[in-house]
């Protein structure tokens, strides 16, 4: 079972993303809250961290309420699943770990 | 306690957060000695920042706080199983065993990834 | 499945708030919530002195109101409250102080309930 990994900090981190990113296995999952929305924004991920996202296999998620409030518009290279509260608590059920970096 | 059927779990903490960085690294510390005394498996991974906790030659007594390395020194006795420090981390922030106040393992980024993959449970402070 | 929650954020931040939210979903799902741990700055979660402007959210009104409907186990870890400045009835006897202010829907007791939570719970969620 993979493990999920919650990032909440600003574009103002992005080596915290980077070393975030390093920790995670395969197939692992990736959820972004409160100011790590904003890493759905056009632009907002560099060549590195969608390179790192795509070659293992990552899963993005991001919480939808989050991205509503900070009025922004997920467009990505990276695919990324919006999800409400219920939805993150079914991303909880369904890794063994979360992790929240 | 409750009285529940006894269960040791494996717990790993990454610390991140640096020696003068508020209460971040005594909290953490705190919460690795109370694990441990749990009976628990506890690993500890130094990382980032926190590394420089592992610094044998810092001297808090003159912004009278508290000395970190000797709660860190304490580890083993406490029974936490292994601290380690990423490879990178310990030329980034000239960890040596020379220079630090435990003995560590260096692990590579995929001994990372397998060392948290490992856990029941892991937090990071 | 058993789930427990870790906050350390201060209750200025978001991740207080989404705690809370991540919580009233959980029980929604048809989970347990064995037990909310608050430690490092969430501690003043618990603190009856935070005065909120009465235009603005009351997330420690929030907390208490839903722990004490759900009969929630709110932990609050004694040695992070008690060095910043929240104490119930026992401690303020113990140091002696003017008063205390522990929300009597939360109580204050060691990291080893943090320990317990870990133990016990299928998954472990934290806000920070």
């Amino acid at each position: 079972m993979s493990n999920l990994f919650l990032f909440n900090l600003s574009r103002n981190h992005n080596e915290d993303l980077k070393t975030c990113l390093e920790l995670m296995n395969n197939s692992d999952s990736l959820l972004l809250l409160e100011n790590g929305v904003f890493w759905t924004e056009k632009g907002a991920m560099t060549d590195d961290i969608h390179k790192q996202i795509l070659h293992k296999n990552l899963t993005v998620f991001a919480l939808d309420e989050d991205v509503q409030a900070r009025g922004i518009t997920p467009i990505n290279a990276v695919s990324v699943n919006l999800i409400d509260y219920s939805g993150f608590v079914t991303v909880v059920e369904e890794h063994r770990q979360t992790i929240t970096y | 306690m409750q009285s529940e059927p006894a269960l040791i779990k494996k717990v790993l903490f990454i610390i991140r957060s640096g020696p003068f960085d508020g209460l971040k690294a005594r909290e953490a510390i705190d919460a690795v000695l109370a694990t441990a005394a749990f009976e628990q498996h506890v690993t500890v991974h130094f990382q980032d920042e926190g590394v420089r906790l592992l610094n044998r030659d810092m001297n808090p007594e003159a912004l009278k706080s508290k000395n970190l390395g000797k709660m860190i020194k304490a580890f083993g006795m406490y029974g936490v199983s292994s601290i380690s420090v990423s490879t990178g981390d310990c030329k980034r922030y000239n960890c040596s065993p020379e220079n630090a106040v435990t003995t560590f393992t260096t692990l590579d980024q995929n001994g990372v990834r397998e060392l948290i993959a490992n856990q029941d449970v892991t937090l990071v402070f | 499945m058993k789930f427990s929650i870790l906050v350390t954020c201060p209750p200025q931040a978001q991740g207080a708030q989404s705690a809370l939210k991540f919580a009233k979903a959980s029980l929604n799902a048809g989970h347990e919530l064995h037990r909310i741990f608050f430690y490092q700055d969430a501690v003043n979660l618990s603190s009856t002195l935070q005065i909120i402007p009465r235009d603005e959210h009351n997330l420690n009104d929030e907390w208490s109101a839903f722990i004490a409907e759900y009969k929630l186990d709110a932990v609050v870890c004694i040695a992070a409250a008690v060095r910043r400045g929240v104490l119930d009835e026992n401690e303020a006897k113990r140091y002696n102080t003017q008063g205390y202010n522990l929300s009597p829907q939360f109580e204050l007791s060691g990291l080893g309930q943090l320990v317990d939570a870990m133990i016990v719970s299928d998954r472990m969620i934290t806000f920070k």
